[in-house]
């Protein structure tokens, strides 16, 4: 299977420099409707979904070589050089900005710039460093994973998809939405949630940007700021933004801060 | 033609109230980004706070830690894409402590507004549920391991009717007798599993294991040539007395062990075969040898001695070389004195390994050979007492063995014993057995004791 079978890569944009958005922990590319659109016009759109999420391929979810968040570092390389994409722009959102900075740091040169979106390269708390969890708390997450097996399967099947918000675009959106295996999302959840990749971050010498939310539960600011003290060619920017999720709860925002980021570059 | 719906009767703002504030269910609203503006007094008291405390607070501040994750992982993702999140399932923390699972459903209005939308929360206690799922969850777990020990085992496992057709079976099964696993159901057993001359097995097999209600245990060859082992039981369902219960059918291929022990037995035979022969043909050399010697008494006790250990090899063969009790050798050296009545054996069950019994038999040869010729069993009334003890306490754990006449003429404790035979019976049987051996020639009889470390099993 190619490569763009395996993540369902889309592409879309008019434009010679391309921007690859890579999705968080929980769901999949449709997290970037609200900003993807707003860059088609000036690159090159690259959209994925991460392997065993959304419309991935799930038989290549292999449990062993995927509880190394460096399989998924390696899938963005893959993405990129299927498409044969010259130093693109990376945005990632959450975990997957943590494997941006791990491709980057793994290949020198291959991105252009790398733009975290609420990122954490460790959650537990370790002596000076608060990653905003303690270890048990970040073990009962996966159970909490589990418990919502039912839940999360009626949130799977697309009978149950309610009353179509509006018409059949929205409709094949819900459908693909957070479809996913829940042994695959328990297994993600805790590669996500237990690894520790601050020492990746040191040793990445790409142009970055961190976008930081100013309340965030999941990422808190504490973490950007050891970000920003310890990475090369780092930027932070915090914005005013409840939750983790900003490319979807304050879009206008995020995109503004993204092109900011891009053009001062030029 | 239907009647005409009747018109609703009008909402008072009491029962409003009443509707909202005593219902069995949490009610909040929220801004686009979960931040609370309205809670009804059920949701407030869940949390133990109240209303106008929760205002601004987000949900998922609400929520304990795992809960929070999820929430802004999956939840909100899920609210802001989709317009709904339906039967999520979280845990509550009041503000005096403890949890409160819950349900929770949220709906946005409009539907796909951005910023200025709205969010409402429908919270079920699920207290219950929580109970019951967290059975389940368990009962899965544990069905989950036993299947995977079904998978993975490499015993081929059956299960089927009364009648002897296949209701399941695992990978193993339809590896070992090659045939496709979705076809096995209903398929009688004794066709996938073919026994040698034999074509209704299970037919004859049943009844035995029906009998005792437990497994029934034959080995097999199918008609290929392999061995297996094939056990048979009936299952009992807890509840329902059946008489015509199903079976559960476990097989293993023994092939390569019943091949081995084959090899070995042939092996062994041989190495009888051969052992008997060398004694025959040093027999015959010796005869041969000493038909024209002088002394007679010393050939004759040679050859003895050979037979001695003919007799030892003996016993090693009908015990298949395997380790054998110090009470059979003794037997053995009582048998051959034809006076097994004089003898009195007495001991623990102490196994001695092939190479310390032909030794063991030489030396009781010996003993038996002076006491016919000089002692206790020279006259009559004479005895032997053969005993031996387990040493209390030791380390290594050992024995203690004695041979005691009395009831023989006077011993004469100045006469020279020098020979073969005694030199066996103190240096060669104690550096065999790694242990230490003594001849004391007392006055009333012979005493021989030997102490040795008990061999490992």
């Amino acid at each position: 299977m190619s490569v763009l079978k395996r993540n369902n890569v889309q592409v879309f944009g008019k434009g010679s420099k391309a921007i690859v958005f890579a999705h968080g922990f929980g769901c999949d590319q449709t997290m970037w409707r609200f900003v993807a659109p707003a860059f088609e016009a000036d690159y090159r759109v690259v959209l994925y979904d991460l392997t065993g999420a959304g419309r991935s391929d799930l038989s290549a979810y292999d449990y062993t070589r995927y509880s190394d968040l460096q399989a998924h570092a390696q899938d963005l390389v893959d993405v990129c050089d299927a498409l044969e994409l010259d130093q693109p722009i990376v945005v990632g959102h959450s975990v997957s900005a943590i494997t941006a900075g791990i491709a980057a740091a793994d290949n020198p040169g291959r991105f252009e710039r790398v733009i975290m979106v609420a990122p954490s390269p460790s959650f537990v708390n370790d002596g000076d460093y608060t990653g905003g969890f303690d270890r048990s708390d970040l073990l009962q997450i996966v159970d909490t994973m589990q418990e919502n097996y039912l839940g999360w399967a009626e949130q799977m099947a697309p009978a149950i998809a309610g009353e179509p918000a509006e018409g059949e675009a929205a409709q094949m959106l819900t459908k693909s939405f957070c479809r996913t295996d829940p042994g695959i999302a328990r297994h993600f959840g805790q590669v996500t949630f237990l690894s520790d990749r601050r020492e990746d971050m040191r040793r990445m010498e790409t142009p970055c940007l961190i976008l930081q939310c100013s309340d965030d539960a999941i990422a808190p600011v504490a973490v950007g700021d050891w970000m920003y003290a310890h990475m090369t060619g780092a930027t932070l920017r915090v914005i005013d933004a409840v939750g983790h999720c900003p490319h979807m709860t304050a879009p206008d925002t995020t995109i503004r801060e993204i092109k900011r980021y891009l053009a001062a570059g030029d | 033609m239907t009647e005409p719906l009747a018109e609703p009767s009008a909402l008072s703002p009491e029962d409003a109230r009443l509707l909202i504030d005593q219902a069995d269910s949490g009610f909040v609203v929220t801004d686009a980004n979960a931040r609370i503006t309205y809670c009804n007094q059920r949701f407030a008291a869940w949390v133990g706070r109240s209303a106008t405390a929760l205002t601004g607070a987000r949900v998922s501040d609400l929520l304990d830690v795992p809960g929070r994750v999820f929430f802004e992982t999956h939840i909100m993702p899920m609210i802001l894409l989709q317009g709904y999140a339906r039967e999520i399932f979280c845990r509550l923390v009041p503000a005096e402590g403890g949890r409160v699972p819950v349900l929770l459903n949220a709906s946005r209005h409009p539907r796909d507004e951005g910023a200025q939308a709205r969010i409402v929360f429908n919270i079920f206690d699920a207290t219950e549920r929580a109970m019951y799922e967290s059975d389940l969850r368990r009962a899965r777990d544990d069905a989950e391991e036993l299947a995977a020990v079904f998978r993975s085992a490499q015993v081929g496992i059956f299960r089927v009717d009364g009648a002897g057709r296949v209701k399941t079976c695992n990978a193993s099964a339809a590896r070992m007798f090659d045939f496709d696993i979705n076809a096995a159901p209903g398929t009688p057993i004794t066709e996938l599993v073919c026994l040698r001359a034999e074509g209704d097995w299970m037919a004859r097999v049943k009844p035995l294991a029906l009998a005792g209600m437990a497994p029934e245990f034959f080995d097999a060859q199918t008609e290929d040539g392999r061995d297996f082992s094939i056990s048979l039981t009936p299952i009992s369902e807890t509840d329902i007395a059946k008489s015509d219960p199903d079976f559960s059918i476990l097989v293993r291929d023994i092939s390569q062990r019943v091949q081995t022990e084959r090899q070995l037995k042939i092996t062994l035979q041989e190495l009888n075969h051969r052992v008997k022969n060398n004694l025959a043909v040093v027999l015959g050399i010796a005869r041969q040898t000493f038909r024209s010697s002088e002394s007679t008494d010393e050939s004759a006790r040679f050859m003895a001695r050979l037979q001695s250990m003919a007799k030892a090899h003996d016993l090693l063969v009908s015990n298949n070389w395997r380790s054998t009790s110090i009470r059979e050798v003794a037997k053995l050296a009582a048998a051959d004195s034809g006076v097994e009545s004089r003898f009195d054996i007495d001991g623990p069950e102490i196994v001695l390994p092939p190479q310390n019994v032909a030794m063991l038999a030489l030396a009781f040869f010996e003993l038996l050979t002076n006491a016919i010729k000089y002692g206790a069993l020279s006259c009559p009334g004479g005895t032997v007492r053969l005993h031996w003890t387990l040493n209390e306490g030791s380390e290594p754990p050992s024995f203690t063995l004695t041979w005691e006449e009395r009831g023989g003429p006077a011993v004469d404790p100045a006469s020279p014993h020098s020979g073969f035979g005694s030199k066996l019976v103190e240096r060669l049987v104690a550096a065999e057995l790694n242990g230490t051996a003594r001849l004391e020639f007392a006055p009333k009889g012979l005493v021989y004791t030997l102490t040795a470390p008990c061999p490992k099993n």
